[in-house]
Formats: C-alpha cells, structure tokens, sequence
C-alpha cells in the first residue's frame, strides 16, 4: 500500500517568523506564598470531592475558582483562531528554570522549600501554615487550568479490585499475593488540550460495489466475485477540532508495549468543559507530575492526530463507496491553533515487576478520577498461560482433523 | 473462543468448504493466547482521538466523478482503501510513535 502525501502546512507561519505566538495570560490573579481562607484565613484547604469545591478545614466554607472555559472564553471562536494562542502556563520550559523552587513563609519568615516535580504545595515545617505556589514559573509545574477529582478514592478502589478480579488466573502468582487496590494514588497528570482551526484536503479514488456473484474454479470449488465501479474522489473542508488533548509529561508518551502507559490513555476523555483556573489547593492530598514538554515537542503529534480527525470527519460524506476510498493526497492546513496545559486527574495503582533476566516493568491500572473508566495491565503468569494454550491447541488439532475426516467421508 | 466460533460459521457459511473450518481449528491454541495477553495486557487500548474528538465541520465541497467500471474483482475491500488509517496512536508503531521516539532523544525535560 503506498502510503498518501500528507501535507501541513501553516499558514500563519509568516507571522511565527517575526514574532512570539499570542500568549493568554492565565494566572494574572495568582499569587505565591499562604493562600488563605477568605473567611477565617485559615490554610488548611482542600478539595471537597463530593462537592468539587474548595474547603476549609477550619471554618468548613466552601468556594470554587472560575471554570476556566468562561474565564478564558476557551469555548468560542475555534473558528476565528489565526496563528498560534497559548496559554500563559503553556510557555516553553527554560532549561536554567528551577525545578525546586524557595518561598518565604509569610506568618514566620521561615525558608521553605517546594519540589514542583511532584507538588506545588509544602507545608513551613516551623508554623505548620501550607504555602502554595499559584504563580506561572517556565518551568512547567503550573498549568494553565486543572480539572479536580470528582471520584472519591472507595469508588476508584472497587474499580480497580473488580478490573482485577477478572483477571486472576493468569496473573501473575506474586501479583496475586501482593495485590492490594487500598495502594492506588491520585495523581494530577499534565496535558495539553489544543483547540485547532484547519481546512482539509483530501483526494484518492473509491470503489463502490455493482455486483456480487460465485464463479466456479473447479469442479467441486466455487470463489466470489465483485463488479465495482471507481470513481475519482475529492472532499474539501474547513475544521473545527476541540479539545485534542495531548499528555505533556515525556515519560507518558512512551505508550509502546514495553510500558503501560497506553492504559492511562486510553481511560479519557476528561470533561474538560468543567475545568476551573489553577489553585495549587486542588492538588492537595495528590500528587502531581510536572510538565517536561513544549509546544514544539507536541506539534508534530498533534498534527497528525488533526489529520486523523479530519479524515474520521470526512467518513459521513462516504457512505456510497461501500469498498472503501485510498486517499493519495492528503493536505491539512492549519489557520490557528490555541494551546492550555491542564492537570488532569488519575486514580494510578501502580506494581513493579521485577523479572528474572534483572529488566523490570511498571503495570498500571489507572482510573478516570471524574468518569470511572478503568482500564489496566495485569502482569501475566506465562508458564501457565503457555501450558493452558498448548493444552487449547491440542483440542483444536483433535476437532479440526475431525472435521477435516468428516468431510472426506461426506 | 467466542471470535473463533465466529469465525468459523462465517467461513461455513460462505464457502461450504469443511477443510477451511477443520484447518481454523489447528490455530485454535495460537488464538487462545493472543486474546488472553491482550485480556491481562490491553496493549492494543488507546483513546481514539480520530472518532471521540469534538469536531465541526463546515463548507464541505465534494468531489465525485466516475472513472471507470472494474469487473471480476476478488476481493470484498478496495485494494490500499485508507479512509479509516489512523496514523497519530501513540502505541502503534506508526508515525507518532516515531516522533515520540525523537522527542525522547532531544525533549525539553530535564
């Protein structure tokens, strides 16, 4: 099969040459340091996922920041977008960033310490007040919205003991003995959630089937046979694509085999339409992993994942070529595109498995910290997989010379 | 096993042909295996962008003209048909998964 020449092109390129992508200022309220109550001050405060508010844990007020679609208009103008818009938590990573940031405590003077690798958040180890870090530093630890848990941990753990328990007899023994779902974190995960303005092209040939009929090739054989008729096709559009989101952490896009990180994929989508503006209080009590990517890194997946949308897109217009359509041309142009970096949130049981020739693997059964969705790696007990498959192919050799005697005799 | 069956009464179905099902059955041990690693395993589970995403589109120009009548055909599917190819699965072995391979080589992260 020859593969199709795909095309990209940008037509805002000559805008990139001379300038900086428009950046969305998205943190231009935050601030750094003891993030308060407003009511009584206190800064023990975290989220309530029953209600999916903010909560003091002195005073038991409730309050929430901005759902981040209307407070950044991110649900119009898709099709208005020109050149690239990013969200200022979207910015590039600067190498000489840190990751482990100082902030001075602001009850007691005290230095304290944030590992933003895993947190945004530490408490002052002198006047037990928790700092925050709300501010957007290039270095990724800060998106530009976050979407908080709504799935409360029970939920999450009957998911996973339920995923597993369907899948026991070729687990793993040691899997088996050590399996325990009380161990599944939350997680707060990074993602770019692009919005994209295109036009697509695309043109090849389709067959569209006229007859259907037996030929014999031999006396006792019969094949099938089709008349179709080809036609030249083309189809031409504009695009609208919302909310492709992309993992922006390095380690989550390794999705190959040799990893289990396609199961974390494969549990969205999120609701991303309820996502609220940052407030490092969301994260507490999770963790959280930093995003270690750029805009750049992501363009070229994110354009070949608009390809595939806008070729799905295309499918309603092709009911009529019943024998399917090869595009050999296939061109996306991209008019605007707007970036937002998003935490979004995982329910992660994680086992490490160590194997006998020294290499380990980590298997994940990960669970939609808003949906539900479960999905999983299980690690397998091969030398019992092995034996039942054999014994499986041993019945199958017995009823298939069976069948086959039968059909001699008959 | 359910697949298997399946598979078997279309392949009945259609040809009539006993030794195509008693010869399915001699791979029955091979199949078995696949379905119970990809049951444990699930490492053919990915989000499918290409279908989930929201899309809209507008001003749609098609293009159809006929080329010509083709008889006798043998197979049920156009020769190379890519309508549905999805090439940005991060854990297939196509093209994102090689600009994820570069990515790991010259990423930003630290």
């Amino acid at each position: 099969m020859t593969e199709p020449a795909a095309e990209r092109r940008d037509e805002s390129d000559d805008r990139q040459a001379d300038g900086t992508p428009q950046v969305l200022r998205t943190d231009a309220d935050a601030a750094s340091g003891l993030s308060k109550c407003p009511r009584c001050g206190a800064t023990q405060i975290a989220l309530n996922i029953g209600s999916g508010m903010l909560r003091c844990s002195f005073c038991r007020d409730e309050w929430s920041t901005p759902n981040a679609n209307e407070a950044f208009a991110l649900d119009q103008g898709v099709d208005q977008l020109t050149g690239v818009t990013m969200g200022s938590g979207s910015a590039d990573i600067v190498p000489s960033a840190e990751v482990v940031l100082t902030f001075k405590c602001g009850a007691c003077g005290a230095e304290i310490v944030i590992d933003t690798a895993s947190s945004t958040q530490a408490r002052c180890h002198w006047c037990r007040n928790k700092l925050s870090m709300n501010e957007q530093v290039p270095n990724g630890a800060v998106p530009d919205m976050v979407l908080p848990f709504s799935l409360p941990k029970e939920r999450a753990v009957e998911q996973i003991a339920q995923f597993v328990r369907k899948r026991r007899f070729f687990a793993h023994p040691r899997f088996r003995e050590e399996f325990n779902p009380e161990n599944v974190l939350g997680a707060y995960l990074p993602y770019m959630v692009v919005d994209v303005n295109a036009h697509a092209s695309f043109t090849g040939q389709g067959e569209h089937q006229t007859r259907r009929y037996s030929v014999k090739v031999s006396d006792d054989r019969s094949e099938t046979r089709y008349d179709a008729d080809l036609y030249d096709v083309g189809r031409d559009f504009d695009v609208e694509i919302h909310d492709l989101a992309v993992v922006s952490s390095r380690e989550r896009l390794d999705q190959r085999s040799s990893t289990s990180n396609n199961v974390i994929n494969a549990i969205r989508p999120f609701d991303l339409e309820n996502a609220v503006t940052y407030d490092s209080n969301y994260l507490a009590g999770f963790t959280s992993e930093r995003r270690d990517t750029n805009v750049a890194d992501l363009a070229p997946i994110v354009d070949a994942q608009s390809t595939d949308v806008a070729r799905h897109a295309a499918h309603s217009t092709l009911g009529f070529y019943d024998r399917g359509v090869r595009w050999d041309h296939e061109q996306l142009t991209v008019k605007g595109q707007r970036w937002v970096s998003a935490y979004l949130p995982v329910w992660l049981y994680s086992y490490h498995q160590e194997k006998k020739d020294g290499r380990s693997m980590v298997h994940y059964v990960a669970v939609n910290g808003r949906t539900g969705s479960v999905m999983g790696s299980v690690p397998i007990n091969y030398p019992r997989l092995l034996l039942t498959s054999a014994a499986v192919e041993v019945a199958g050799i017995v009823v298939g010379t069976i069948i086959l005697a039968l059909g001699a005799i008959l | 096993m359910t697949r298997l069956a399946e598979v078997t009464v279309l392949a009945s179905t259609d040809s009539g042909d006993w030794s195509s099902v008693g010869l399915l059955f001699f791979a029955a041990g091979f199949v078995f295996y696949a379905v119970m690693y990809l049951r444990y395993r699930n490492t053919d589970k990915r989000y499918q962008h290409e279908s989930r995403t929201r899309t809209v589109t507008n001003d749609m120009r098609a293009r159809d003209e006929k080329v010509r009548s083709l008889k006798g055909l043998k197979n049920s599917r156009m020769r190379g048909a890519n309508h549905r190819s999805v090439k940005g699965a991060l854990n297939s072995g196509g093209g994102a998964a090689k600009l994820m391979s570069a990515l790991g080589r010259h990423g930003t992260g630290r």
